[in-house]
């Protein structure tokens, strides 16, 4: 692009990652990683959670220092370390998840908030040359759109390429390496395409792309090299037309992890399956197009996914919490069609949030009120409340669940997040549900409460209730579910029984792995 | 309920005896934190002892007020319910306003029985109740502007009612008058009646039936709430009503007592109303708004008003004190109060909590 002083490096490099190690409290994040990227290449960055994608950016973003003894070169210049500003001079911008983007600003009004506003004298805005100034870089994109409406009526992919634009802006320094986190998570399917030639002219202009993802598919559709990163250790950087799926995921996995089959003991007894308890058809919802399924009573479902693929709206959508809809049909026969919270409910067919989540509890409100919020008919005689009886079944569920303190009349905020949980599981167990269901039951929640978290989940299920863990954490999954959905792109991919389910197998599944390349 | 059952429930067992318990629990109950306004309002009334003695420690001063606030407590009390289930309702000015004109016109040109005067004068107030809820609840416009729009389409009609002139006539005067303000019991009229009555039903109903607590739960949560299988619309339509039918009948109530009914006569109670229903919230249980609380707050206010009338201080002061105190009663609550010791256990909790895992 403009600064050329490296042209004669023989090997065009654009990033040079030499012997990085980065080591957090406790925990080694990164262990001497070596990375290079070339120029104009996509270079995919894969691995699981925890594997050290997050910090090997954030370093290069200047956000982390690294530990002492290694160096990294953008374009033959050293870059100086633990410096945002030194990381964006010399050429490094990055887009990530949350892009960024004010969604009642316009385009214009959205990149001028990156470099800053043109202004005339009189500290008056210069709309006009603000106005080319974006039309200039959505070009370098092919991009054209409405670039004065509100980008919350653009398409996401619009809205991602916006921040992409604002990233390349040069703005007195050159923008050699784009960094993308994630790119595809929040768009819907359809968008992907779209956002793939937005990478491929970004490297036609010259600039390389480091291209975080999960998704097999896109790395295969996307990328020219790949680097493999697995609990802070590289394992590898290799061309795509180099390596079939197979291998990629045993790289990404690990061999060591081929037979984490040995939790399955700890998982409760597949039940008969013909005693269904609940039939779902026709499940919608942003991304979700149209899943069917069945689940039988005493079986605990897990559902898997990656981020975006419909697993995180799926509880929502089945009891009317999130936009969507479905058919529910219960044991008895009884239909229930694009179902409202209240109309699930009545069916028995209940939703726990994560407790963090909006909608989890009233924080205002004590212990006992959450409880007994759901099922307040319990609990009343001529429209009065029944305290006494009441504040004693609260009192048992608090002995039952081992909520701390037992204090019936605490304040739902005061309670630690695992005894949060435990209410808001409480407070849906006190009705009897026929199914259960979970979304991201474990998330913030420490261990101790998530191993009474499966108990319960087990001992539930054991009692006849069907339950659904829905859950972000493969572990969740692992530990309690006698079958696994796996779903991508909002449909079923993969369903995994008993002794099938083990982790390399689920990840398999999600990141399109098992599909043949 | 079967599998609590293993569980032991066990209130009884507490490590302290009930004779100490029992006065902790007193003694809580009685703590500034919880009932500030009342300490506040002993202070008022200590001062103006003090400062003007022959006219303020008087039976008539305490049927002065009871008497001249019982219509700002049933405004108060309007706008309870909406305000425990999250919506706020700004139309009872124009409500009240429109409720007085609507009765006044009523029996003068109407020969109509005072009961149905009354209960027509109510409906227009459940009317616009409902037309609140259209708007807030239906429509989903923000309740401080749908509300506050209602209230402007409210007054309007009320000027358009009166002609935009102050209606007295004997009809007002006579038995309406009487019924709905005069009569006494050793002088206390019949409106502090109306407002004890209507505290007690708002109080029983938030803290003793399950709508209160539906209520609660909507205005703290709508998507817990909805979650639960609550009929959240239908709760806060309900309490939508439910205010302007209160708010219809303090109109009427404020044109009996001044035997007229101007058509911007319920203008004045909107603010104070506000007030007090805040500043009840910060007493017996921290952020929630509740009947007695709110009564109290009526009369503490009220007491201060009226004691600086009483020994001169200039017209314009009441308002002052009103302010004052609300924000002071509201500061001192927070500070000393619910807020910050909501604050310090979680604090301790966390600390406890860190401590036991290590």
């Amino acid at each position: 692009m403009t600064v050329t002083g490296v042209m004669d490096t023989p090997v065009e490099l654009a990033v040079e990652v030499d012997g990085l190690s980065k080591t957090f409290p406790g925990q080694r994040a990164l262990n001497d990683v070596s990375l290079d990227v070339r120029r104009g290449e996509i270079h995919a960055l894969l691995g699981q959670n925890g594997s050290g994608k997050s910090t090997l950016i954030k370093i290069l973003a200047g956000l982390y220092s690294p530990d002492p003894g290694c160096s990294i070169s953008i374009c033959g210049e050293v870059l100086p370390l633990g410096s945002p500003r030194d990381s964006h001079r010399l050429g490094l911008r990055f887009v990530h998840q949350a892009l960024g983007i004010i969604e009642e600003l316009t385009a214009v009004e959205n990149i001028a908030l990156g470099f800053g506003y043109r202004h005339r004298r009189v500290r008056l805005i210069d709309w006009r040359s603000q106005r080319v100034k974006t039309r200039e870089l959505l070009a370098q994109l092919s991009l054209d759109f409405d670039i004065d409406c509100p980008v919350s009526e653009l398409r996401a992919v619009d809205r991602t390429a916006i921040a992409m634009a604002r990233a390349l802006d040069e703005d007195g320094f050159p923008s050699r390496v784009l960094v993308l986190d994630e790119p595809t998570a929040a768009l819907p399917p359809a968008e992907v395409d779209a956002l793939f030639s937005l990478v491929r002219r970004a490297r036609e202009g010259g600039t390389s792309v480091i291209y975080v993802s999960h998704r097999l598919d896109e790395i295969f559709a996307l990328a020219d090299r790949t680097t493999v990163l697995r609990d802070g250790f590289v394992q590898g950087t290799v061309p795509i037309e180099d390596i079939d799926r197979q291998s990629l995921v045993r790289m990404i996995v690990g061999e060591g992890h081929a037979d984490a089959a040995s939790t399955i003991d700890t998982r409760a007894q597949a039940s008969s399956d013909d005693d269904v308890a609940l039939k779902v058809t026709g499940l919608v919802g942003k991304v979700l197009a149209g899943v069917e399924f069945s689940v039988a009573k005493g079986e605990i479902l897990g559902i898997a996914g990656l981020t975006g693929s419909g697993r995180e709206e799926f509880a929502g959508c089945l009891v009317g919490q999130r936009p969507g809809g479905a058919v529910l049909e219960d044991a008895e026969g009884r239909l229930a069609r694009d179902p409202t919270p209240r109309m699930a409910k009545d069916m028995g067919v209940v939703l726990v949030l994560p407790n963090r989540s909006q909608g989890a509890a009233a924080a205002e409100m004590t212990v006992r009120e959450n409880l007994t919020l759901p099922h307040m008919r319990q609990y009343t005689n001529k429209g009065l409340i029944r305290k006494a009886k009441e504040l004693r079944d609260t009192v048992s569920w608090i002995d039952a669940l081992d909520i701390r303190p037992r204090e019936p009349e605490r304040a739902f905020a005061l309670l630690s997040g695992g005894n949060q949980q435990k209410v808001v599981f409480g407070k849906w167990l006190n009705l009897s549900p026929r199914v259960l269901i979970l979304d991201d039951p474990t998330s913030g929640v420490d261990v101790g409460a998530r191993s009474v978290i499966y108990d319960l989940v087990r001992n539930q299920a054991a009692r006849g209730m069907a339950v659904i863990v829905c859950s972000s954490d493969i572990d969740d999954l692992l530990a309690v579910c006698t079958r696994v959905i796996v779903l991508s792109e909002g449909s079923i991919v993969d369903e995994l029984r008993d002794s099938a389910i083990d982790e390399v197998s689920v990840l398999m599944a999600m990141i399109g792995g098992n599909q043949q390349a | 309920m079967s599998n609590t059952d293993v569980a032991v429930s066990s209130l009884e067992v507490q490590p302290t005896s009930s004779a100490l318990s029992d006065r902790r629990a007193a003694l809580a109950a009685l703590s500034f934190r919880r009932i500030g306004a009342v300490y506040v309002w002993l202070l008022i009334i200590v001062l103006f002892s003090f400062w003007s003695p022959d006219l303020f420690p008087k039976m008539a001063t305490v049927r002065a007020i009871a008497n001249d606030y019982s219509i700002s407590g049933l405004a108060a009390l309007a706008i309870l319910l909406p305000m425990a289930s999250g919506t706020f309702d700004v139309s009872i000015g124009g409500n009240m306003s429109l409720a007085g004109v609507t009765s006044a016109w009523l029996l003068v040109h109407t020969h109509l029985s005072i009961e149905l005067v009354a209960l027509l004068t109510v409906a227009v107030g459940v009317v616009i109740g409902l037309v609140n809820s259209l708007v807030v609840v239906t429509l989903r416009i923000p309740s401080l502007i749908g509300t506050l729009a209602i209230g402007g389409i409210a007054d309007a009609l009320s000027i358009a009612v009166s002609g935009n002139q102050t209606l007295s006539s004997p009809a007002l005067a006579g038995p309406f008058s009487r019924r709905f303000a005069q009569i006494n019991w050793d002088g206390f009229t019949i409106p502090v009646l109306f407002v004890l009555v209507v505290t007690a039903i708002l109080g029983v109903i938030l803290s003793q039936t399950s709508s209160g607590r539906y209520m609660y739960a909507v205005g703290f949560e709508p998507q817990v709430s909805r979650l639960a299988g609550i009929r959240v619309n239908a709760i806060r339509t309900a309490a939508l009503v439910s205010s302007g039918a209160i708010a219809a009948f303090a109109g009427m109530v404020l044109a009996a007592h001044v035997a007229s009914a101007s058509p911007n006569g319920g203008d004045a109670y909107l603010l104070p109303a506000f007030a007090a229903v805040f500043l009840g919230a910060t007493q017996f249980r921290a952020k929630r708004f509740n009947a007695v609380g709110t009564l109290i707050a009526v009369f503490m206010l009220g007491t201060g008003q009226y004691g600086l009338l009483l020994v001169g201080a200039p017209q314009w002061s009441p308002n002052i004190f009103q302010g004052v105190a609300l924000i002071a009663a509201i500061g001192l609550t927070h500070l000393g109060g619910p807020g910050n010791a909501t604050r310090r256990q979680v604090r301790s909790g966390r600390r406890t909590s860190r401590a036991a895992a290590a």
